[in-house]
């Protein structure tokens, strides 16, 4: 439904979405994670056609968003972050007016417009000046103007800004719900909405796709933890070189002590390997534990890979690969 | 703290309770309540003022004389019919709405019962004024009514009987039209005018999404293309099949064209789907949200209203003669509504009106982001600045349309014919003229998020366009940069067509100035893809 195709843009001088390739098949729920300023916002633009990419190509539903755009616009719902609405119409009206210039045809607009309200939940207030309406109503008018085309294809730059916490469970429901036949961007900096809905997570940063991984890809992977009272160099170097481990990383555990995250290949859990070679060296483990990884862990070694400057300290290549 | 279930994800699923953000409590309308009682009692003590003029013979002899002269009595009538339209239209009590609309039913009754008698050997005599006055309050009423009305019953009825005075207006005006030329002016045009409001007013209630509404509306249109399809028949059908000329086309088969026209139009408004004319309608409408735009119409109508009293005056004294010099009445050269038009006053609102009328057109929408909204909906860049120079040039026009309805009056009130037609013309230019205007403060509503700069930048715009018609006095006649600032100012525009000079290339000039101006705004929005 949606392929990327090195797709860069340069605002002046500054480089904001950096040779970007992907691909998002129909039905998928893709989560669009990053730090602010990464690039989502610029990507979501030049995929609604609203900003023209500085190069690359972009087809949305089977059309190019440079040359096809009116097509484009017709196959997406999209709800920008600010949510931007006319403050003095009502909200009947406003949608109403949406959905005539949507194209709905007129036999089936006022069943559209009805479901809109129902299902986001503004039945109540219908008739009130959209100026006069709290963030989190203003929130629900702009995912209801998305929706009300029924678009192939959403695309919801953060939808759940200014919800309570309740509305934000209904709304998720309902953007899961609509995922079940529709392809949805999400764009987001809460990562338990991802977790919650999505079933594929992109990480953005610096213009780049940090990753861009399955989620039950990323719910398998999980980490080590030891802390063995011995001396630190030592243990580290026993445990770096045992065979499968791919990387130690020291970490402070509670009560200021020290100790290491093993990440291993292929997520093999090698708990018995590990204390046997550290009975061996006659240390004592204190503790030897296994770590469900989180999105939130995956989110942050992306971003500090990511980041040019800690890329260059650490002596990797920018596809996070150690170099020689 | 309310917990709920998850919604399943199935189809079973049902809208969960709404939680408004606060319980919304019906505000008490104090302030309705209080006008609607002052216009309760200047109604009364109006009404009773008027009978006792009217009858005063009869009232004398029982000693009572009226303190209130008919001048006064009619005023205070006007003012409380107002004062209890805004106490109907803000006060929503089941039992004020529904004696409002008995009140509504009443005046539409009195409205059509005059109509319909006979009087002074003619049917309807009384048509104009008073079973228009009672048929547009019974109307305005009705329309406070089904604002506040909630049962679908009381609608429904309201709506048939809308509708069905809606039809049988326009059926009436329209075929009565075609019978008799004098029926027609001024009575049927009227009528037919009535009847365009009400059936309009129908279409409102039941909205173009409902069918009844959508065909109620296509059958207007159909209504005005039948009369126009028969007036271009009558008018040419005579001249070719017995070759002489038909009396039908002036001026009644012109005015029924015209008005099938307005029918046809006003349908095709409301039913197309086209997104221009979808997006026009809503540009129209949001001038109308803002407080700006009643001003500025207001204002516009009083200094008319001001101007109007000077010409006239002016015109009794040119006409009368110096009162105490002995002057006898003095020749006005025509055309006399010249004095009325081209003076610096209307020169100088309209260089404020223009800046004020298009500053937040774009402005406003690149302030708030809604143009992201609108620019990633299928419309494109060329339908929005057209939608919004439509909207906003329309406004314009309807500017005018007091100052134009005063002249009718003076025609009417003072029985003297003048000449017309300079009107025309003049209205001609003014109306290319503010296309200029328009697009051109249109185009530097583009460059800017703030209003207030881009209302500036127009006025200077507006300024210096003036400003030519002073630069140029002094220059020689056949100075060729002379000769272009002459087609340039539009002030010798104005004047040329108050003598009847409407020059086509003068015309051209302004409509390619738009197009110029248009293209450029168009160029503007594009531009955000180039940086």
């Amino acid at each position: 439904m949606i392929e990327v195709r090195d797709l860069t843009k340069y605002f002046g001088p500054v480089l904001a979405v950096d040779h970007i390739n992907f691909e998002i098949d129909k039905g998928e729920v893709v989560g669009f994670l990053g730090p602010n300023g990464a690039g989502k916002t610029t990507t979501i633009r030049i995929l609604t056609s609203y900003l023209p990419a500085t190069s690359g190509v972009a087809r949305v539903a089977g059309f190019d968003v440079m040359t096809q755009s009116m097509e484009v616009r017709q196959n997406i719902g999209y709800l920008p972050e600010s949510v931007p609405l006319y403050p003095e119409m009502r909200i009947e009206e406003y949608l109403a007016y949406r959905a005539k210039l949507k194209g709905v045809e007129r036999k089936h607009r006022l069943k559209r417009l009805e479901y809109c309200l129902d299902r986001c939940r503004i039945r109540e207030v219908r008739r009130r000046r959209i100026g006069t309406l709290s963030k989190g109503y203003r929130q629900r008018v702009g995912l209801a103007d998305a929706m009300i085309h029924d678009p192939p294809i959403l695309i919801l730059d953060e939808p759940t800004v200014g919800l309570d916490p309740i509305q934000i469970r209904e709304t998720l429901a309902l953007i899961r719900e609509l995922g079940e036949k529709r392809t949805i961007i999400l764009s987001t900096h809460i990562l338990s909405e991802i977790e919650a809905i999505c079933k594929r997570v992109m990480v953005i940063c610096w213009g780049r796709i940090g990753s861009d991984k399955r989620m039950a890809e990323l719910e398998s992977a999980q980490a080590i933890t030891v802390e063995v009272a011995g001396p630190a160099e030592q243990v580290a170097d026993v445990l770096r070189k045992t065979e499968g481990v791919a990387l130690v990383s020291p970490v402070t555990l509670p009560g200021g002590r020290t100790g290491f995250e093993l990440q291993t290949e292929n997520n093999k859990d090698l708990r018995e390997e590990i204390a046997r070679r550290i009975t061996a060296n006659h240390w004592t483990i204190r503790q030897l534990s296994i770590r469900k990884h989180k999105l939130e862990d995956h989110f942050f070694e992306v971003v500090r890979l990511g980041d040019p400057l800690r890329r260059s300290q650490m002596g990797l290549r920018h596809d996070g690969v150690r170099s020689a | 703290m309310i917990t709920r279930e998850e919604p399943s994800a199935g189809t079973d699923w049902q809208p969960a309770e709404e939680m408004a953000p606060s319980i919304m409590k019906a505000d008490e309308p104090r302030l309705a309540r209080w006008v609607g009682t002052m216009g309760l009692t200047a109604v009364l003590i109006g009404a009773v003022a008027l009978m006792a003029n009217t009858y005063s013979q009869a009232a004398a002899t029982v000693g009572v004389r009226s303190a209130i002269g008919p001048g006064l009595a009619t005023f205070l009538l006007v003012l409380g019919f107002g004062g209890l339209l805004f106490h109907a239209a803000n006060d929503g009590d089941l039992q004020v709405r529904r004696t409002y609309m008995g009140f509504a039913f009443l005046c539409l009754g009195i409205g059509v019962l005059v109509s319909v008698f006979k009087v002074k050997d003619q049917f309807g005599g009384l048509f104009v004024p008073y079973g228009l006055i009672g048929m547009i309050a019974g109307l305005l009423f009705l329309m406070a009514f089904t604002r506040h009305e909630t049962e679908e019953k009381w609608l429904d009825w309201v709506g048939w009987i809308t509708g069905g005075i809606g039809i049988v207006a326009a059926l009436i005006g329209f075929i009565g039209g075609n019978i008799s030329a004098d029926f027609l002016i001024p009575r049927g045009i009227i009528l037919i005018l009535v009847g365009l409001v009400y059936w309009w007013r129908y279409i409102g209630l039941k909205g173009t999404f409902n069918d009844r509404g959508y065909y109620a509306a296509a059958a207007m249109g159909a209504v005005g293309l039948f009369s126009i399809l028969v007036a271009l028949g009558r008018s040419s059908l005579p001249a070719l099949l017995q070759k002489t000329a038909s009396s039908y086309l002036m001026p009644g088969g012109l005015v029924l064209i015209a008005l099938g026209l307005v029918y046809l139009a006003l349908a095709l408004s409301l039913i197309s789907e086209n997104r221009l004319v979808v997006q026009t309608r809503r540009e129209f409408a949001a001038i109308f949200y803002s407080p700006i735009a009643y001003i500025v119409l207001i204002g516009f109508t009083v200094i008319g209203w001001y101007l109007f009293g000077t010409f006239v005056t002016r015109s009794l004294w040119q006409v009368d003669g110096v009162r105490g010099m002995g002057g006898g009445p003095r020749a006005v050269i025509e055309p006399i509504v010249g004095n009325y038009f081209v003076a610096w006053f209307p020169v100088i609102c309209v260089i404020f009106v223009i800046p004020v009328l298009t500053m937040r057109l774009l402005s406003e929408e690149k302030r708030t982001g809604t143009i992201e909204v609108m620019l990633t909906a299928p419309l494109s860049e060329t339908t929005v600045v057209v939608s919004k120079f439509l909207a906003a040039f329309f406004f314009y026009i309807l500017l005018w349309v007091p100052w134009g309805l005063y002249l009718i009056g003076l025609r009417v009130e003072g029985g003297q014919p003048f000449d017309y037609r300079p009107i025309l013309s003049f209205f001609v230019a003014v109306i290319f003229t503010g296309a200029t205007f328009v697009s051109m403060g249109l185009f530097f509503s583009s460059l800017t998020q703030n209003q207030v700069a881009a209302a500036i930048l127009t006025f200077v715009g507006m300024f210096i366009l003036t400003a030519i018609y002073l630069l140029k006095i002094d220059w020689p006649e056949d100075d060729p940069g002379r000769i272009i600032l002459d087609h340039i100012s539009y002030i010798d525009l104005w004047i040329n067509s108050l003598d009847g000079r409407l020059q086509p290339r003068d015309l051209v000039y302004n409509v390619s100035a738009t197009v110029f101006w248009l293209f450029l705004a168009v160029k503007v929005l594009e531009a955000r893809k180039w940086r």
